[in-house]
């Protein structure tokens, strides 16, 4: 009956024109087109230019099914009807487009009640962007079902439509209040306090979810006191008017539960072994694991005939689930002997076996060990190859001694069989790539050891390439023909090409901000380019890194069982607001002035907070804005002629505007304009930064990124720990100096995770210059590279290893030094000074290099590695032209969630480049622990100084300590 | 039923409000979509062509267009399932046999020349068609190359339902010719029922979209 609603249009339906009737029509004039959406024409030319029957031309039908087919397939509509109206001028097309109600517009009226999202949530879910009319009477049902696990037992809900879209007019009914209520399970007199437990009384509102949840929690609770099989359930039946429910508590708690073990498992993990606690249950299921793995851990110790059993003993109100344990005798292996082998040595085996004297006998590792040496002949062509280990017990003088351990000899019988090489390689039925294009993808080639596992995956590689190509139907066939007594393989591979699917069109369809000349852009794949596989893949992997969109489904629909399809890509847009906010916890070991003034190293926490707000997709071309601003609490050492003044506020704070421009000057690459201001708390200086700096960023390949920007800013260093005569002279003359600087970049980024690599390679080098002919105060050129090698080993160990390099350059400045008077005996001013030229070759502290930290050398507080060429006499580090730092780090797992760390770092800061000297490299080595958060690892480091000095009178102190989110690099 | 009514009443009225809107001109229906199937979209003039060349054959009672709008929708869910296993394509000269009969029905090729433009087609989706059905037929006999043997009984009972499909000129066949005749026929049905069988479940299964 909801479809007479739904599709009341159609009942206006106009003639069907016979075949006679038009075959009149068809051939004449078409004098004008039109495309009405709901009865409203359209001008979208997104529409229209799907539209291929044109003005001026005669009418075909097979335009019009063209027409239709396209249109239909964006997805929008319940149907397309082309109707056809002869008038003096030629024949009047038009396009009849119904639309379907779609869940994004979904109305939802009426006294609901509940949120939005509970109803929208589940119909998108459940029937995706579309719910199609023979689809209506489901998500009424499905709306029942939210309502009454909501505790809503007479909810009305009604589907209309209003303008095409679909709506759900709702009347969530009364409130249902709680009856009698029956406690089942629990002992006498015990039900009042479940009662009072679960919150629940009589006259009290029914709400099913939050009694689930007290449930759950009670249940929980109960478990770790052991009671494993507790089971705590509701049932409710509401009266017929929806308005009360009789309430049914099931609260069963069976017994409490305790482990036993019956025989020898002396060190043995049992928590690990027998995980009940750990899971809070004592299922059957379970409880087998467990025997197994007992029985596993035993005959990995070599008792290689443990047999575990459990039973269940109810006594005394208690479970005890007793774990049998049968070790039997202990088995080591004796001598290992490898006979038959011919082709490769006895010492080269031994390693691929694995298993050695002495050792438990363990049958898995032997016959790992046995399955490593076939496959190592197998894939030299020794395909018949017979490995067969044979072991033998002997009893030796331990076993004598009644120590119960036996001595089992390992022999493995090698017979290597013939080796079979590929005499030739041939393809057939192949039309669309010539055999030597197919011969190039793969590895089979005459002369190679023939190995059939690599002819699978060379059976795979072509059958990829084919997809890939749009052959959706290929099929791929290996044919090995052995000869001259299966030393030599003929390999041929049989191809059943099928035929090429092409793109016809490419349809978007969902967009409402952003425009589809956007989603088009990032599309690889093209109208009369073949379907493949890849190409649908590289364009929702393009699509996603937009960010623009929830939801992202590409599929095609084709018509007429020809070889072209549409691909209609239907997008969900994601909010274009964007707002986030957080909090956090800096910890680390700082530099501070001591009252003497000289440095110190302490312990400082500073608490941080953030709040960012973005709009993206601005005019819907995928441009962003974002506001990020951060704010910390840190100590302040205002330093004054006479005295030190701390003072603890907001001292630390960013606020960063970034404008992003995709795809600028002509597909160049992507802009970044951003503006900042930003104060940060160093050791040895306060640093405020304001500028604006553009950057243009491109992305080459899939791991490859291009930058080169503009800065114009200023910034001003205050409360400079080292601004004295022993500081560098820029310090003096420039605290706060204009810098206008050109930068560009090279990284390259193969690396599985950002934030936790377990493989891959991070490289990059940087370059700046600053010139004081384009608006700065003082010039250098600063180069930086670094680069970071990340290897997963076995046991899920991870090493990874880094260097980094900076070095920079002043260029010189000579600037008149400040005229000096001096008062005569006679009281007359001289001048004695000003006529010399001051010298300046150094960086401005803002740009010179420092190290140490919780990113560079962890032996190290912030920024305080150096020697006394860079560290001043009070202790505080001045910074240098030249850097050096070196990473060694192997990542240790401990449990699911934990990470041990143990590191080597070393380096160095230079005063000047040409005094970069590896002899002065300081080290650094340490461990530390990881914890797996859902934000990035928090990692905890503690690191040790290889050589402690003495700075300000004091040797610095043996240890840092770091607190960090992320890996170190 | 106050739900239905209300739903009716609504519908009433936004029959009358749209109607209202949209009534005049309406024109002679070209084309239009009539159902989906597997990804494919099968049309009014598909409907049209099938008919016109010839591709189905309604029974003489009933709505043609339902039934070959019913039997294109089976055919496409056939052809999907066709489609996910490799099958023999048919040579140039078996589609050429086909295309020759479709020529046959409409009466010539000049015939066909004038047929295919008015239902939207061309020579080549024809034999695409032609090809398609091959493919079936292929597939087919690979799927359900026999069907159980019928029983003593079931023999029995066709014979005896069905005289006069034993007769030669008037004259009633031998006994041997008669039950191999019988078992041909009954083993043909019952090959049929178990292709029927699967069709079925794959309407069933199948996302089929009908519009109304």
């Amino acid at each position: 009956m909801w479809c007479l609603v739904f599709w009341a249009p159609l009942l206006y339906a106009p003639s069907v024109v016979e075949a006679g009737d038009l075959a009149e029509l068809l051939g004449q004039t078409v004098a004008r087109v039109q495309v009405l959406r709901a009865g409203v024409a359209t001008d979208d030319q997104g529409i229209l230019d799907l539209v291929e029957t044109r003005t001026g031309q005669p009418l075909s039908l097979r335009e019009v099914r063209e027409s239709v087919t396209h249109l239909f397939t964006r997805g929008a509509y319940a149907d397309v009807q082309v109707t056809a109206l002869k008038t003096d001028g030629g024949i009047f097309l038009r396009y009849d487009l119904v639309p379907l109600g779609a869940t994004g517009g979904v109305e939802i009226r009426g006294e609901f009640g509940l949120q939005r999202d509970e109803l929208l949530g589940p119909l998108r879910r459940r029937f995706g962007r579309v719910v199609r009319p023979d689809q209506v009477p489901s998500a009424v049902t499905l709306l029942e079902e939210v309502y009454l696990a909501a505790g809503r037992f007479s909810a009305r809900i009604t589907p209309d439509t209003d303008g095409g879209r679909l709506v759900f007019d709702i009347d969530q009914g009364p409130v249902a209040r709680i009856g009698h209520v029956d406690v089942r399970g629990v002992e006498e007199g015990d039900p009042e306090r479940v009662l009072e437990r679960l919150g629940v009384a009589e006259g009290a509102v029914y709400d099913p979810r939050q009694l689930e949840a007290r449930l759950a929690e009670y249940e929980a609770e109960i478990r770790e006191r052991r009671y494993y099989e507790a089971r705590f359930r509701h049932n409710v039946s509401p009266s017929p008017d929806g308005r009360t429910v009789d309430l049914v508590l099931d609260i069963q708690t069976g017994s409490p539960v305790e482990i036993q073990v019956d025989g020898d498992l002396t060190n043995a993990p049992l928590d690990e072994l027998v995980p009940v606690a750990r899971e809070g249950s004592i299922d059957e299921d379970l409880l087998e694991d467990s025997s197994l793995r007992v029985e596993m851990y035993l005959r990995g110790l070599g008792y290689r005939d443990a047999r575990v059993t459990h039973r269940r003993i109810v006594q005394a109100g208690l479970l005890s689930v007793v774990f049998a344990v049968d070790r039997g005798s202990e088995y080591r292996v004796g001598n290992v002997t490898i006979t038959g082998q011919e082709t490769v040595s006895v010492d080269d085996l031994a390693v691929r076996f694995g298993v050695f004297s002495g050792a438990p006998l363990v049958a898995t590792d032997v016959d790992a060990g046995v399955l490593a040496i076939r496959s190592w002949y197998a894939e030299r062509g020794h395909r018949d190859v017979q490995v067969v280990p044979r072991l033998a017990e002997r009893h030796d003088e331990a076993d004598d001694a009644g120590l119960g351990v036996v001595s089992v000899d390992v022999t493995v019988e090698i017979a290597e069989g013939s080796e079979t090489t590929i005499g030739s390689v041939g393809f057939s039925g192949n039309g669309a790539f010539t055999a030597s294009a197919l011969a190039a993808l793969v590895g089979a080639q005459i002369g190679v050891p023939y190995f059939a596992p690599r002819l699978a995956a060379d059976r795979e590689r072509l059958r990829a390439h084919y997809l890939n190509e749009g052959y959706e139907t290929v099929q791929v066939d290996v044919v090995e023909r052995f000869e001259d007594n299966g030393t030599t393989v003929n390999v041929m591979f049989q191809l059943i090409e099928g035929v090429q699917v092409v793109v016809d069109h490419v349809l978007v369809v969902g967009t409402n901000q952003v425009s589809p000349s956007t989603v088009r852009s990032e599309m690889t794949l093209h109208p009369g380019d073949p379907l493949g596989l890849d190409e649908v893949a590289e364009t929702r992997r393009r699509l996603t890194a937009l960010g623009l969109f929830r939801r992202i489904d590409i599929r095609e629909l084709s018509h007429g069982g020809g070889n072209r399809r549409d691909v209609v890509v239907d997008v969900e847009e994601a909010p274009a607001t964007r707002v986030g906010y957080g909090g956090g916890l800096e910890v680390n070991q700082r530099l501070r002035a001591t009252v003497g003034g000289a440095a110190a190293e302490r312990l400082e926490l500073a608490p941080r907070g953030f709040f960012e707000v973005g709009r993206r997709n601005l005019w819907g071309k995928n441009r962003s804005i974002d506001l990020f601003t951060r704010v910390s609490v840190r100590r302040k050492d205002e330093l004054d002629a006479d005295t030190a003044v701390s003072n603890i506020g907001f001292n630390e704070y960013r606020v960063l505007l970034n404008y992003r421009e995709p795809r600028a000057f002509g597909r160049t690459g992507d802009l970044l304009v951003s503006g900042f201001v930003e104060q940060v708390i160093r050791p040895s200086f306060d640093l405020f930064s304001r500028g604006v700096n553009a950057e243009l960023r491109r992305t080459i390949g899939l791991t490859m990124t291009g930058s080169a920007g503009y800065t114009y800013g200023q910034n001003r260093v205050t409360n400079g720990q080292f601004q004295n005569e022993e500081g560098p002279l820029v310090d003096r003359l420039f605290p706060e100096v204009t810098l206008s600087t050109f930068s560009g970049g090279l990284v390259l980024d193969t690396r599985d995770d950002p934030l936790e690599p377990t493989r891959g390679l991070l490289v990059g080098v940087d370059a700046e210059g600053a010139f004081r002919s384009l608006g700065s105060e003082v010039g250098f050129a600063k180069a930086s590279a670094q680069g970071f090698f990340f290897q997963a080993l076995p046991g899920e160990l991870v090493f990874a290893v880094g260097a980094r390099l900076g070095l920079a350059r002043g260029f010189t400045l000579m600037l008149p030094t400040l005229p000096i008077f001096v008062m005569t005996a006679d009281g007359v001013l001289v001048q004695q000074g000003g006529s010399a030229l001051a010298v300046i070759q150094d960086l401005p502290a803002s740009e010179r290099f420092f190290a140490g930290g919780d990113t560079t050398v962890r032996g190290f507080a912030l920024d305080r590695l150096g020697d006394e060429t860079t560290i001043d006499p009070n202790g505080f580090p001045t910074g240098g032209n030249a850097m050096i730092v070196m990473n060694t780090e192997l990542r240790v797992p401990v449990t699911g969630a934990i990470q041990a760390v143990g590191f080597l770092d070393a380096g160095n800061v230079f005063d000047r480049v040409s005094n970069l000297d590896l002899n002065r490299i300081r080290g650094a080595v340490g461990f530390g622990v990881r914890y797996r958060s859902p934000v990035g690892p928090i990692r905890v480091d503690l690191g040790f100084k290889l050589d402690r000095r003495e700075f300000a009178g004091e040797q610095e102190p043996l240890t840092a300590l770091h607190f960090s989110i992320g890996q170190a690099f | 039923m106050a739900r239905r009514g209300r739903v009716m009443f609504v519908g009433a009225a936004l029959v009358l409000s749209l109607g209202a809107r949209q009534a005049p001109p309406t024109g002679d229906l070209v084309d239009r979509v009539l159902a989906v199937a597997a990804r494919q979209i099968v049309m009014l003039s598909d409907v049209r062509a099938f008919l016109e060349l010839g591709l189905v054959e309604p029974p003489a009672l009933g709505d043609p267009v339902a039934y070959t709008l019913t039997t294109l929708i089976e055919r496409q869910l056939v052809l999907d399932e066709v489609g996910r296993y490799v099958v023999q394509e048919p040579s140039r000269g078996d589609v050429d046999t086909r295309l020759g009969k479709v020529i046959d029905h409409v009466g010539g090729e000049r015939a066909l020349a004038a047929v295919l433009p008015g239902v939207g087609f061309t020579v080549d989706d024809l034999r695409r068609v032609l090809q398609d059905d091959l493919r079936i037929e292929r597939y087919l006999a690979r799927r359900f190359p026999g069907a159980r043997r019928p029983t003593e009984e079931e023999l029995s009972d066709y014979v005896r339902e069905h005289p006069d499909e034993f007769r030669t000129d008037g004259r009633r066949q031998t006994r041997e010719d008669v039950l191999q005749a019988a078992l041909d026929r009954l083993t043909q049905q019952f090959r049929q029922e178990s292709i029927d069988d699967w069709v079925t479940s794959l309407t069933l299964r199948a996302d089929v979209f009908r519009v109304p």
